[in-house]
């Protein structure tokens, strides 16, 4: 069943256009990959589809299961399933990272008329999930992302989503800043919580990661638009001739 | 009208002279006017064109308007509209003689300071105020002493004044706690003096109510080797100030002073502070926090002087104001005079507002816009709260902060 919808979707920011009728569709269980060159619209299409504020949607709709999210808050989106696991996650001076991780479950218990989850059954859940995921005891306690390493800020956001149970999950360049162990651990991480009912969208330049995050559709963004769409092959052909040949052909 | 005020209080004693002397001085100058470069923010010409009547007669004090309700426990000084009110206040701890000025010259001499009265404001208390009292402070004082200011009352000013002067090598913990009903002001007075190797730890909470004006200054004089640790919390008053005035006289001294102001609505709250470090060796660390919503203006006046002599100082004065709505103001006016060539000295005043990616990183992971802006609030707060180590002031003070963000919420 399609998760999530994107239809003919024009965005801009102030008077600059950058996207420009992007249509994609993707069904609960797969993980479809975004591949396109620096600058091509990547980042603003997560942002767009996790609501936030300053992107103008001036043409087209986004439906996650069938209803329109044009009008919903990023945090009403986040609740109804939305995550994005940032390319440049937020450090946030202040802002303790258990009472961040416990803030952001309870919102989504709060909407599920839950009561707010028990502490301890809360800190269990955190330690066992950010061993698995390499994040130190000890990074748990600091701010959020403050003084943490580029790898480390992206196991983090893994840790986030583990953590929050998306059912549409977006990561922006997760494998950047990672080091070859580590990409293997947070790609371990990210399969874990592939499954039938969750879709997933994985941008990224690397084949790398798709080595280890097999995906089920591979998508060439560049200007705005969805050059061309194939499977996994489609990534080693643009690891073999890069980006020019898809550009060229449209 | 303040002839007749005068007229009333003692002719005789210590402090005649002295108000004597105010009252002229306040006579002559009037109120505090918009051109007065100390008061350039803070307009003043609503209050003075009031003509508040001072509070000067305990007996005819209406205390029936003011909440007496929870009072601190333990050792503490209840002054109702500037008043002691002997029924509310307990006995001090061993190590604090409580004293009327009026008996006690010497010190009383410690209101016979220039900073006072040379002070638009400062120096009416003085004229007008119905009694002084002083703290004499000796030895480690270990329970903590509470003032706690009660004022109510219309068209009326109250001018609670005192002395505290620790004894060289005395220490204590002094809770101040100001609240107040009705349309009036108060216009509290303290001077405090900390003695050679003297240590005072001083949490100061102003929570008027919304119409209430509250106008309050402080000087203090530190001599060799004395340490200062103050955590200061405002939230109330249309009109405010705290007004701080700090004179380093002796060496090794350490001073910290973390201020937090908190105003919505139409609230101006002016946070005004001079350190002036007189002699080598000092170090002195003041964080201003100020957070401002909806139409409030924030005034931050810092000044830090540095004289010829006083080598190898650290001064440092740094203020940050959160603008949470596009209507309220923020006003700084840092300012470092520098006379001394060794010194590591910094300062300055930022106005920001919340960082929308923080807000997008929050909400993003379904935490909702009022609660994450509450976080962020919180946040920006936070970090120097950490450098405040006296759990006792920040038990004190951050109640207050709590109560303001919580109805920030609603
Ligand atoms: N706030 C902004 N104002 C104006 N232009 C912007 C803004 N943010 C992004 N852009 C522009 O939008 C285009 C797309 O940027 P985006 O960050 O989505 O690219 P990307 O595909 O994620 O690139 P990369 O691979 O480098 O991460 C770029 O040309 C960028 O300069
Ligand atoms: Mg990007």
């Amino acid at each position: 069943m399609a998760l999530l919808e994107i239809k003919d979707l024009h965005a801009s920011i102030g008077d600059v256009d950058i996207l420009k009728g992007i249509n994609l569709t993707i069904n609960k269980g797969e993980v479809h990959a975004i591949m396109g060159p620096n600058g091509s619209g990547k980042s603003t299409l997560s942002y767009v589809l996790s609501g936030r504020d300053g992107y103008d949607v001036t043409q087209g709709d986004i439906l996650l299961d069938g209803e329109s999210i044009l009008e919903m808050e990023a945090d009403e989106r986040a609740r109804a399933g939305m995550f994005l696991a940032f390319q440049y996650p937020v450090e946030l001076p202040g802002v303790g990272g258990m009472s961040f991780l416990r803030g952001a479950i309870n919102a989504r218990r709060r909407e599920e008329g839950l009561d707010e989850i028990d502490n301890l059954e809360f800190v269990k859940m955190v330690r066992e999930k950010a061993k698995g995921l390499g994040v130190k005891d000890e990074m748990l306690k600091r701010a959020v992302n403050v003084g943490f390493s580029g790898g480390e800020k992206k196991r983090y956001e893994i840790l986030q989503m583990a953590m929050l149970e998306p059912s549409m999950a977006i990561l922006d360049e997760t494998d950047s800043g990672l080091d070859v162990d580590a990409l293997k651990i947070v790609s371990e991480g990210v399969n874990a919580l592939r499954g039938d009912d969750i879709g997933m969208m994985v941008i990224t330049h690397y084949q790398r990661l798709l080595d280890h995050i097999v995906p089920d559709h591979v998508h060439i963004l560049a200007g705005g638009k969805i050059l061309k769409s194939g499977d996994k092959n489609l990534a080693l052909e643009v690891e073999k001739t890069g980006y020019s040949s898809f550009i060229d052909a449209a | 009208m303040l002839h007749d005020v005068l007229k009333k209080g003692p002719q005789s004693g210590p402090l005649s002279a002295l108000r004597s002397g105010a009252a002229q001085r306040f006579n002559d100058a009037g109120w505090p006017k918009a051109t007065d470069e100390a008061w350039r923010f803070t307009n003043l010409n609503t209050l003075a064109a009031r003509e508040l009547a001072p509070v000067v007669d305990a007996a005819v004090v209406d205390t029936a308007g003011a909440d007496t309700r929870g009072l601190p426990d333990g050792a503490r000084l209840v002054l109702v509209n500037g008043m002691i009110d002997a029924g509310l206040s307990t006995a001090m701890p061993d190590g604090v003689e409580l004293v009327a000025l009026a008996d006690d010259a010497e010190l009383a001499a410690c209101l016979d300071d220039e900073r006072l009265l040379d002070h638009g404001v400062a120096r009416l208390s003085l004229a007008v105020m119905a009694s002084g009292f002083g703290l004499r402070v000796t030895g480690e004082v270990t329970e903590p002493v509470h003032f706690v200011y009660r004022n109510a009352g219309n068209d009326a000013s109250t001018h609670a004044v005192g002395v505290v002067a620790l004894a060289d090598g005395a220490s204590m913990t002094l809770l101040e706690h100001h609240s107040g009903e009705g349309d009036g002001l108060s216009a509290p007075v303290l001077a405090v003096t900390v003695g050679a190797g003297a240590a005072l730890c001083h949490a100061r909470v102003q929570a008027e109510g919304a119409e209430r004006h509250h106008l309050a200054t402080t000087i203090m004089t530190m001599a060799d080797d004395a340490r200062y640790n103050g955590l200061s919390v405002q939230t109330g008053g249309a009109i405010s100030r705290t007004e701080n005035q700090i004179a380093l006289v002796g060496e090794q001294i350490d001073l910290t002073l973390t201020t937090l102001y908190l105003a919505h609505d139409d609230q101006v709250m002016d946070v005004t502070a001079l350190v002036d470090h007189r002699m080598p060796n000092c170090t002195s660390r003041q964080i201003v926090r100020g957070v401002l919503d909806d139409q409030a203006k924030g005034v931050f006046q810092g000044k830090v002087i540095v004289a010829r002599d006083a080598q190898k100082t650290d001064g440092n004065q740094m203020s940050r104001a959160l603008l949470l709505s596009r209507k309220c103001e923020a006003d700084a006016k840092p300012e470092l005079e520098i006379y001394a060539d060794d010194v590591a000295c910094s300062h300055g005043a930022t106005v920001g507002e919340l960082d929308d990616n923080h807000l997008f990183y929050l909400t993003s992971r379904g935490i909702p816009k009022p609660e994450a802006r509450q976080i962020l609030i919180e946040a920006f707060l936070a970090d120097v709260l950490d450098e405040v180590e006296q759990e006792e002031l920040k038990s004190h003070a951050l109640p207050q902060v709590a109560a303001w963000l919580e109805q920030m919420k609603g």
